[in-house]
């Protein structure tokens, strides 16, 4: 945190416990306690083996090499600045739609540590602007908590009371500000899904700002809400400055954490298509979902001089897989196991879904906040495959594979 | 002091690993052309058409050692499915015990499975059968000829439903073809 934004904070604390409401005996609650000193933790060492960096900027940490950085390689396709020719850079920038932008981690100091730890845990869609989210990593609850110490300091909550007349000239300055321009604030009556599709075309010059704008229902629940107002007065990252005075960012902070918020809204559940009747083969399946989703990831090693992507030789703190789907005897040739023996990725592994088809089916888990333990939902980090695909796999693998 | 040095610049050579080129597989395939080279012939090879695949590579060395022991890769199993001569054969499992031995390749079914044919042209049923067995019962047949080949080395119901899997998976269906026995088996087993 920096000085200024130390002072403000103070600022907005004091002004916090000035307007707050009596408390139920008439005695004003008591100021909240000025923060701790910042007490961090070095997790360089499980940065650099979760590979953070091929994602996010942390400071201090020196960012992934250029071949190995997913978002600055999309990012330079787009800018046609990738040593590619013309018809090539066209074709990529008409399919990379993932990992364009990535949040920096500079910021990631005004969060509570036990939502980052959770967040770790448990990742869901946070940035709708997103095509990527926070992949589910192979992290134990240790790690996560470590790692988030590395990231933001230990700052006990405190609760603050605040005047309804101040959350009422938030709401209003929220409007007035069009924040929901870049912001989705789901659950909240505020929200408003037309304005924030406007707004993408709106933003989008200011280099992913629309996109990497989280929800603002989840605000609460990351960071407490002196530290929304310092970020709203003193934004670092994406967010751009809304040259607002201090009163103006506590109010907004003020809204932000305390107006009502809806449930999730009912998701469907996950129907799962019935075996196709008609005949499938590899030659579809591999062009519809093979070839065009999973062989990014999941490729041969040597044909790109040892590395056949994270779900083939490790990354991201996975341990090599060894699959490769970029073939028909590829995939036939099955997985590792966690003892590192082959496996077949046909195999029933709950009531008979075989062992691929669920990994595709817990992606829809995942993202219904049900992660299936032991299957990590696949594609990593992007959005369900539909589930007309899926039909399509277990339909070509239930036929017996036809080529 | 300057062979030191130079030591020192060999030495730091050798050391760095070789670049990472995770999700370039694309980019990769764009760039290089030795690279493309190989994925031509090994989609050739994938295609069935041997003859073509084996002229791809003929005389080309590449610099990179991946893509040499992919070039042997791909000379092996044509001279393995064209078997112009029994010397072939013979390097030929040489080869594919080599990979499946080293650790590049030691988790690769799919050299196994090249081993346990090569076995097979060789007369060395045994070993082939137990390899293919393996394979079989773990669900991790990576091709048609692993389930021709076993059910060569096998009779009856088994026989016959190795061949249907042949036919199932083959993209040409002649590659499945056994000898006349079978057709009383599908007869018995249908």
């Amino acid at each position: 945190m920096t000085p200024r934004a130390l002072a403000i904070a103070l600022v907005i604390a004091s002004v916090c416990s000035a307007c707050s409401e009596p408390s139920a005996s008439g005695t004003p609650p008591p100021p909240p306690p000025p923060p701790p000193p910042v007490a961090r933790v070095d997790a360089s060492a499980l940065i650099a083996k979760l590979e953070c960096t091929r994602c996010h900027e942390i400071p201090k940490i020196a960012a992934a090499p250029r071949e190995k950085h997913c978002v600055r390689c999309h990012q330079d396709i787009h800018a046609g600045t990738f040593a590619a020719d013309a018809p090539t850079l066209a074709r990529w920038q008409g399919r990379i739609t993932s990992l364009r932008w990535a949040p920096s981690l500079a910021g990631a100091d005004r969060l509570r540590r036990t939502w980052i730890r959770d967040f770790l845990l448990a990742p869901h869609d946070l940035r709708p602007g997103l095509v990527a989210q926070m992949p589910r990593l192979a992290i134990t609850a240790e790690d996560a908590a470590r790692l988030a110490a590395h990231l933001a300091p230990d700052v006990p909550d405190s609760a603050i009371a605040i005047d309804p007349a101040i959350v009422a000239r938030g709401a209003e300055l929220y409007r007035s500000l069009a924040c929901g321009r870049c912001h989705r604030f789901t659950g909240a009556v505020a929200d408003d899904p037309v304005l924030h599709g406007q707004g993408r075309d709106q933003v989008e010059p200011l280099g992913g700002s629309w996109a990497l704008a989280p929800d603002l229902r989840h605000a609460r629940a990351r960071m407490q809400t002196a530290q929304i107002a310092v970020w709203i007065a003193e934004p670092r990252g994406a967010m751009p400055r809304l040259g607002v005075t201090v009163d103006d960012a506590h109010a907004l902070a003020a809204f932000i954490a305390t107006t009502p918020l809806a449930g999730p809204p009912p998701r469907a559940p996950i129907v799962r298509l019935p075996v196709l009747a008609r005949a499938v083969t590899w030659d579809e399946v591999e062009a519809k979902v093979f070839r065009h989703v999973c062989w990014h990831c999941h490729a041969v090693p040597d044909f790109a001089r040892g590395d056949g992507g994270p779900g083939n030789s490790g990354g991201f703190g996975f341990a090599p897989r060894g699959l490769d789907l970029s073939s028909y005897a590829g995939i036939s040739a099955g997985s590792l196991d966690d003892a590192g023996e082959r496996r077949s990725v046909f195999a029933p592994v709950d009531e008979g879904t075989p062992r691929l088809v669920a990994h595709l089916l817990a992606r829809h888990a995942e993202e219904a906040g049900r992660a299936v333990p032991g299957i990590r939902g696949m594609p990593l980090g992007l959005p369900a495959l539909p589930l007309a695909d899926i039909q399509l796999v277990e339909a070509w693998i239930r036929q017996g594979r036809p080529r | 002091m300057f062979k030191i040095a130079l030591f020192a610049v060999a030495a730091a050579i050798a050391a760095t690993p070789s670049r990472a080129h995770a999700c370039m597989n694309e980019v990769e395939r764009t760039h290089n052309d030795d690279v493309r080279l190989v994925v031509r012939a090994e989609k050739l090879l994938e295609s069935g058409a041997y003859r073509q695949a084996g002229k791809a590579l003929k005389g080309w060395r590449f610099k990179d050692a991946r893509l040499r022991e992919r070039t042997l890769d791909v000379r092996a199993v044509v001279a393995l499915r064209l078997r112009s001569s029994k010397d072939d054969v013979a390097w030929v499992t040489d080869h594919f015990k080599a990979r499946t031995e080293s650790k590049a390749g030691e988790k690769d079914i799919r050299f196994r499975a090249l081993l346990a044919e090569a076995y097979f042209a060789t007369g060395k049923t045994d070993e082939a059968r137990t390899i293919l067995a393996d394979l079989h019962k773990r669900d991790l047949m990576p091709d048609e000829y692993a389930y021709v080949t076993l059910a060569k080395l096998s009779s009856g119901t088994e026989r016959y439903e190795l061949w249907k899997a042949c036919r199932t998976k083959a993209k040409n269906k002649d590659v499945c073809e056994l000898p006349a026995d079978t057709v009383g088996t599908k007869r018995a087993a249908s």
